[in-house]
């Protein structure tokens, strides 16, 4: 998106969609904040946090 | 050093705060996102131009109220959070080029008339062949300053094609002129400054109003059998937030008040832009992921927040160009053109 620079905001069947859709990717299947919550408590053994 | 807006000040920002909340709900937004040709309406404008907000940087000599780049900043973060669609900054920028870079024949033609809110001007800066594209509010505009090799000019004749836009509350148009195109005889680098912090005054408000959103959402949401907002990686993205969306605003008023100084403001407008339009479009996205699936969804207002947000770091000079900007000014050799 940056480097189509000022074209950015015009829809583009090769861009428009992939830049709206990958914003779910650190949401869907456990957002981020709960993997990072797995790899503390399962991988690192760390104390769960409640 | 005084970090309060003055009384006046703090009045327009009262006015338009209740004005836009009153005005620009989010059922209202919606409808002039969904079913108007131009994604705002003649009457919103009319009452925007009521409130004398076309008239703000115009001088008093051309029927405008002769405010500075802070008041018209104050205006524009309220607009950002309130993600109200109108030709209002469109305008503005216009009338900027024409006040600096114009004739006194060309400011006595355009600045009463883009003051009062009887014309409306946009800017058109991408070439495209002919003509130019990505134009906001290009559809209807009385006066379109367009770029022109180094320079500006007046087109007063043009057509307009609605393009598809990624947000529906900025909608964007190809041009082309179909009259005769005036040049503009001056400078058009301080207009460019002001309409720049502009942006960044307004990218304020998309931050303020996404941690607002984020904020309360998490407390509301449940996961756990407790809130969300009582999890430690949530409020980590609510402080960056918060953090983010203070210092955005302090640089866009240190712009601001520079340029009302009348002394040079080039490397903290680069500044303020980089840092005001890089901060909203992270404060969008941590919203989003806050709201987890249900920010991400096209019904909730959250998702428009981070459609708009992501064309503000493009234009009035990329983020790119601003650290281009900055560096030189650090250390004194010019990496903008390559040599």
């Amino acid at each position: 998106m940056e480097i189509r620079g000022a074209e950015a905001p015009l829809i583009d069947e090769a861009w428009t969609y992939r830049f709206l859709r990958a914003r779910a990717n650190s949401i869907e299947g456990g957002t981020t904040e709960i993997l990072k919550n797995i790899v503390a408590e399962r991988v690192l053994g760390l104390p769960r946090m409640r | 050093m005084n970090f309060e807006l003055t009384d006046d000040q703090q009045a327009i920002q009262r006015t338009a705060r209740d004005f836009l909340a009153s005005s620009y709900k989010a059922e209202e937004i919606r409808r002039l996102a969904y079913e108007t040709d131009r994604g705002f309406s003649d009457e919103g404008w009319q009452r925007i131009c009521e409130l004398g907000w076309p008239a703000l940087l115009v001088d008093e000599d051309h029927g405008g109220l002769g405010l500075g780049v802070v008041e018209l900043a104050v205006v524009q973060e309220e607009l950002g959070a309130a993600l109200a669609p109108s030709p209002f900054l469109s305008t503005i920028a216009a009338a900027a080029l024409i006040a600096d870079a114009g004739s006194d024949e060309q400011r006595s033609r355009w600045l009463p008339g883009l003051a009062a809110g009887e014309a409306r001007g946009t800017v058109a800066t991408l070439v495209d062949g002919d003509g130019w594209t990505a134009v906001p509010d290009a559809d209807g505009a009385d006066v379109v300053v367009v770029r022109e090799g180094d320079g500006w000019a007046l087109a007063e004749a043009v057509t307009a094609h609605a393009e598809q836009a990624l947000d529906p509350t900025r909608r964007l148009w190809s041009i082309e002129a179909t009259g005769a195109r005036e040049p503009l005889p001056g400078d058009g680098e301080r207009a460019g400054d002001v309409i720049a912090v502009a942006l960044a005054a307004e990218s304020v408000g998309v931050a303020r109003r996404t941690l607002d959103m984020a904020v309360e959402y998490a407390k509301e949401r449940e996961q756990f059998g407790r809130p969300i907002a009582s999890f430690q990686l949530v409020q980590a993205m609510i402080a960056d937030m918060r953090v983010q969306t203070d210092a955005a605003r302090m640089l866009v008023y240190r712009a601001g008040f520079l340029k009302d100084q009348g002394r040079p403001s080039t490397t903290e407008t680069s500044i303020a832009k980089l840092y005001a339009t890089e901060a909203a479009q992270n404060c969008a996205h941590l919203a989003i992921q806050v709201h987890g699936g249900s920010g991400y969804v096209d019904d909730h207002p959250v998702e428009r927040y981070y459609r708009d947000v992501r064309v503000t770091t493009l234009y009035e000079g990329t983020s790119q160009i601003q650290k281009l900007i900055i560096g030189r000014a650090e250390t004194g050799i010019n990496a903008l053109i390559p040599a």
